[in-house]
């Protein structure tokens, strides 16, 4: 087995818990499924199943710490939460490049809006919460933008009380160049 | 043959959360080594940065993308951005690993470990001529730990090391933490390894503490450097030219003098066996 | 009475549009000519090095001068135990007379505070002695061309005169001759010379006490020492942390810190801003409506990226974790 298809299998094995649970469950099934003859199975089945999984969990860990470093209020916010939210993410998607922690993190940051949406998990204002965080990581990634958002609840400010207090605030965005700034402008809940 | 290089000290992995401590004992720390990663495609203030570190600092980049070992080949964007920056900053040397970290389109997202094969060291000298057909900048390579043991080995660690360190003409990064951990996780003599390792190419070395998990020890640049580590450092200046040694602390960052006592224990090292 | 200004050159027989359209093109090049000349020369200096041992009074002295160098000093005869603060106002210690391990400039301080007063008052009751004790950051930053020279100043006054002198001897001589000859049509030519003498004088006054240079440098100690903003409100800094905080940011960096006491005494509560990450404004829209859900509207454009967050090469972090 050439060098190249022995990577891209095990780019596969450590990145795919499906294709890894299914290739160590039966490597000559699976190892056909990729042209493999049954010698070049043979071999790579005598990888470590544990130490593959130990690499495996630990490449998620990694991305795991690196995305709490973009997103460090919704990890507080969340609790043991935010890692099992992201474990369920972590399969359906793997960013590349240079700044694939980044993109990491804003992709992690809709999924978690999205099951705030749809399924409603505490704390209520966490889907804010996110896309706050979110937008300032998008801010920094840009060198000219602009962006306004309507939040239900006050999360631009620091931890307290309040911010589970329900208060519209529109924020703004804007960076020219230097670093992002944030205009904030509140409203008032209609009158019932 | 690395001789000509100049020794640079006792140095610091650059780490942005530590910058405004580092510019307040400066005279601590004799070079940094920056994540070439973090000044790629970045905007002013990042870039500015860069600057001022270079202006203060002499700069060792220490890539961790490229993905040397990559048999599909490098990523020529990569190579793209990774070019004007040697330019920019004219070190003395740079590093990267002896791993791949991409293959079939999938970003691995770590330094993973190659077969030790005669395939394996053929990929690697072939990448790493196309590097230096975008710049020549003495390259440097580190060994990483791995967790997985890739079968169809046909040579030991430090032989694939050593035949890719002469065949591509490169320096050694050694990672006396790697080193050290990968003996204990899997069973190897730290002295044998260093006897069959190219003397003249240990140009730079790294060290830090990790922490055990599950009867593994982990290389999480995240704790102080433990006595063993020491000791390996301290028989690897003994017996090498090293010009440069980096702590390589990532996270779980202590109060600076505490960084500073250990880059003080390492240039004491250096000293005494210099 | 008619005056008989037999002048005859090519100025004087130009018609009214015709000079004006020459006298448009004059006041341009002159002003241009003016703006380039009265210029920073710092502009495209390299900056100086940041040195091993910051004195944070001279940062302080170049950041806003005497006055902030005040507060820089009041700040850390309170952190050494020399003043303290009661109430709205500082006093000395009286227990601590021993003023042998202070600096001259705080030993001036101390020796000023014979009974308690209000930071502010004090502070602009003493800045003139403090003068002297800054003169030798002043002679520093001077040397560094940090702050903006005196002599620079007087060349941008000659330049500006000059540019004055043409300008307004070409206008004023068509004025004369038009005057002499009864035309009444100068609304456009005095109009002209207003707004260039207007230019002009923004040119000469628009200086500020720092150079480019040096706005460059304390925008560099600024970058480089952002992290000691966080680590004076969230660690353990050092008393030398904390003079520098204040020397290189300002008192505002001690809001919320073991010392906020401090700095509410020069913002007071109710002129408090609220900001945000890296700084903004609040300004309240009240009475709008919103609303139930939360929605964005984005208009952006991405370019190049910025890198940030931590991880070097290793350490995979293990399978470690809870």
């Amino acid at each position: 087995m050439s060098l190249l298809q022995t990577q891209q299998l095990l780019a596969r094995l450590y990145t795919n818990t499906e294709f890894r649970e299914r290739f160590f469950a039966n490597p000559q099934t699976v190892g056909a499924e990729l042209g493999l003859s049954d010698d070049e199975s043979h071999q790579l089945a005598q990888l470590s199943v544990q130490d593959v999984n130990l690499f495996a969990n630990s490449l998620k860990w990694k991305r795991l710490g690196e995305v709490r470093q973009f997103l460090p209020r919704t990890h507080l916010a969340l609790g043991k939460n935010f890692n099992a939210l992201f474990w369920k993410y972590a399969e359906s998607y793997i960013p590349s490049g240079i700044k694939k922690h980044r993109q990491d993190a804003i992709a992690f940051a809709d999924f978690i809006a999205k099951v705030a949406r749809d399924e409603g998990i505490e704390p209520p204002w966490v889907g804010d919460l996110v896309r706050y965080e979110q937008t300032w990581v998008l801010a920094y990634q840009a060198s000219i933008y602009l962006r306004v958002c309507w939040f239900r609840y006050p999360v631009h400010q620091p931890e307290n009380s309040d911010i589970c207090i329900e208060k519209p605030t529109i924020l703004v965005w804007w960076r020219f160049l230097g670093r992002p700034c944030l205009l904030i402008c509140k409203g008032r809940l209609p009158y019932k | 043959m690395f001789s000509h290089l100049p020794t640079l000290g006792v140095g610091l992995g650059f780490r942005e959360v530590c910058k405004s401590d580092l510019f307040l004992n400066r005279q601590q720390v004799d070079f940094l080594e920056i994540v070439v990663e973090h000044y790629l495609d970045v905007s002013s203030p990042k870039q500015e940065e860069l600057e001022i570190l270079a202006q203060h600092f002499p700069i060792i980049p220490h890539g961790i993308n490229l993905s040397l070992g990559s048999a599909e080949g490098l990523d020529r964007d990569y190579l793209r951005k990774l070019a004007p920056l040697m330019n920019q900053l004219n070190p003395p040397w740079w590093s990267e690993h002896i791993c791949f970290t991409r293959a079939g389109g999938v970003d691995i997202g770590h330094l993973s470990p190659l077969p030790y094969t005669k395939e394996a060291v053929e990929v690697v000298c072939r990448n790493i001529a196309e590097v230096r057909r975008w710049f020549d900048v003495p390259l440097i390579l580190e060994n990483i730990t791995y967790m997985v043991t890739l079968p169809g080995a046909e040579m030991t660690e430090a032989q694939f090391l050593t035949e890719i360190l002469e065949r591509s003409d490169c320096g050694l990064l050694l990672d006396v933490t790697n080193l050290h951990t990968n003996a204990v996780n899997h069973g190897y003599d730290v002295l044998d390894f260093l006897g069959e390792l190219p003397s003249q190419r240990v140009v730079q070395l790294h060290f830090v503490g990790g922490h055990w998990y599950d009867g593994v020890l982990i290389d999480s640049h995240s704790q102080p450097t433990p006595t063993e580590v020491w000791q390996l450092m301290a028989e690897v200046v003994d017996r090498f030219p090293v010009k440069g040694i980096v702590l390589e602390r990532d996270e779980n960052f202590p109060p600076f003098g505490e960084l500073v006592a250990e880059l003080q224990q390492a240039r004491q090292i250096l000293r005494s066996h210099s | 009475m008619d005056v008989d200004i037999s002048a005859h050159n090519i100025i004087a027989d130009m018609s009214g549009v015709d000079f004006l359209l020459f006298y448009g093109c004059i006041i341009t090049i002159t002003l241009l000519t003016c703006w380039k000349l009265v210029k920073d020369p710092t502009k495209n200096q390299p900056l100086p090095l940041i040195p091993h041992e910051l004195d944070a009074y001279e940062i302080a002295y170049l950041r806003s001068g005497v006055s902030e160098v005040a507060k820089v000093v009041i700040f850390n005869l309170i952190q050494s135990g020399y003043l303290q603060l009661t109430g709205q106002r500082i006093n000395r210690i009286s227990n601590q007379d021993d003023l042998s391990q202070l600096k001259p400039i705080e030993c001036e301080v101390v020796s000023a505070i014979s009974y308690s007063y209000e930071p502010k008052v004090f502070i602009s009751s003493i800045s003139q002695k403090l003068e002297q004790y800054c003169a030798v950051y002043k002679q520093r930053l001077n040397n560094e061309q940090l702050l903006y020279l005196d002599n620079w100043q007087k060349s941008n006054i000659t330049i500006v005169l000059i540019g004055a002198i043409i300008i307004f001897g070409l206008g004023a001589y068509k004025l004369l001759l038009a005057l002499a000859k009864r035309h009444h049509n100068i609304g456009f030519l005095i109009a002209m010379g207003v707004v260039s003498t207007i230019f002009l004088l923004w040119l000469v006054t628009k200086r500020s006490r720092i150079s480019y240079r040096g706005q460059a440098y304390l925008q560099q100690l600024q970058q480089t020492f952002v992290q000691l903003k966080t680590k004076v409100r969230f660690a353990i800094p050092s008393i030398a942390d904390y003079s520098l905080a204040v020397g290189v940011f300002g008192v505002e960096t001690l809001a919320g810190t073991s010392y906020d006491s401090y700095y509410k005494l020069f913002f007071p509560p109710q002129i408090a801003r609220t900001t945000d990450r890296n700084g903004s404004s609040d300004s309240s829209g009240g009475g709008s409506y919103c609303s139930s859900s939360s929605s964005c509207n984005s208009s952006s454009s991405c370019s190049s990226g910025n890198s940030c967050g931590g991880g070097g090469c290793g350490g995979c972090g293990g399978g470690g974790g809870d």
